[in-house]
């Protein structure tokens, strides 16, 4: 995995966190 | 870490081949199986990414497995498919028409440790067959009601059209009587062969109508009452809405929940047949982080036409392969345009 996409998912990773430690809300809403 | 873990999908589609031919379903053509062999490899590919994501990032991760077809008991591997994924120490589910589930069946789905299976039931009989096919309403009731003796969890999920939303009373007394876990409730969606139904799919105002309706049910039923559409978050949203720059709920595609076919390749849905890969020949790990297609599904700023100023943008976004399948009806590839049943439109 390139240094660029480590960044790019150490970004994403940091947002889902952030997300994930304010909120219970996320959910399995649309399994089909 | 704090707050909730990340509970993450894998919709495994294992093959498209089925027993019904359905006139709502999404899928529109047969494409060739992966081995199991295959499988499994596929299956140590995404196991590796969580066990990525958890070592590096610190993420309390929940993730199951989802196995469904076609129908996906005409796999007959299947259950060696189960024992690899329970061996692995991920949670399993099944979706399946229901018509194939006999008493020994039924055994053997308890005996894989399967943590439930969801059954699709489309309406009272008529309706019903009318979807399906004749027969096929009281051979999906026998499933259930395998399922049920057995102990293991089934779970009603009914496509919403207007073929069957005045059918919802009748169908959760149904529910209840059968002894299920719960009965969920997701929109049709005009894609594949179900673009001949587009006619039959629910207008804002009658979305608006059936989530009052339902919420209804959710408070006097025996039986669990879910929806499994993102709009619901916004009709079930009780207390403060969230706002966080990554979405939280509403639709998974991208977030929380990926789908695989049977030949391997990876959409964020199902019903939005937009590749991003093959995890036959792609990392899992890398995919979910370089498609640009998941990239923009999570950032607000990629929406447009409402969704990127509603409050509720971080819960819901709307379903994205609705607004895909219209958009397409119009001549555009778009997928962060307007969910056009969406009653709530641009709350901002």
């Amino acid at each position: 995995m390139s240094e660029e996409l480590r960044e790019k998912e150490a970004r994403l990773f940091q947002g889902l966190k952030e997300a994930l430690e304010k909120n219970k809300s996320l959910g399995k809403s649309c399994l089909a | 870490m704090k707050g909730t873990p990340y509970d993450f999908f894998v919709q495994w589609h294992l093959t498209e081949r089925c027993n019904l031919r359905c006139r709502h379903c999404y899928q529109s053509g047969a494409v060739s199986e992966m081995s199991c062999e295959e499988i499994c490899g596929a299956i140590d590919n995404v196991r590796s990414a969580f066990q990525s994501w958890v070592t590096e990032y610190e993420v309390e991760m929940s993730p199951s497995f989802h196995f469904t077809g076609g129908e996906p008991f005409l796999r007959k591997d299947l259950f060696a498919i189960l024992d690899y994924v329970r061996k692995c120490g991920f949670s399993t589910s099944l979706m399946s028409n229901g018509t194939l589930i006999d008493g020994g069946m039924a055994q053997s789905i308890r005996e894989a440790g399967v943590s439930d299976v969801q059954i699709s039931l489309d309406g009272l009989e008529s309706t019903h067959e009318g979807l399906r096919g004749k027969g096929s309403f009281k051979r999906t009731l026998e499933g259930i009601k395998n399922l049920v003796a057995q102990g293991v969890e089934a779970n009603i999920n009914l496509t919403v059209s207007r073929l069957n939303m005045n059918e919802t009373g009748e169908l959760v007394r149904l529910a209840e009587e059968l002894g299920v876990g719960a009965i969920a409730f997701s929109r049709l969606v005009p894609t594949g062969r179900g673009k001949g139904l587009s006619s039959e799919a629910l207008t804002r105002e009658e979305v608006a109508h059936f989530y009052d309706e339902l919420q209804a049910f959710k408070d006097n039923s025996k039986v669990v009452v879910i929806s499994r559409d993102p709009l619901s978050a916004i009709a079930d949203m009780d207390g403060e809405i969230p706002q966080t720059e990554m979405p939280i709920g509403g639709c998974a595609a991208g977030i929380f929940g990926v789908t695989i076919t049977a030949d391997g390749t990876v959409m964020p849905c199902r019903r939005m047949d937009l590749p991003v890969g093959n995890i036959k020949e792609t990392s899992f790990r890398e995919l979910w982080v370089e498609s640009p297609v998941l990239g923009s599904l999570r950032r607000r700023e990629d929406y447009h036409g409402g969704c990127e100023l509603c409050r509720y943008w971080a819960v819901c976004r709307g379903c994205r392969a609705i607004a895909l399948a219209y958009a397409r009806a119009n001549g555009h590839e778009d997928y962060l345009g307007p969910d056009p049943q969406c009653p709530y439109h641009c709350l901002s």
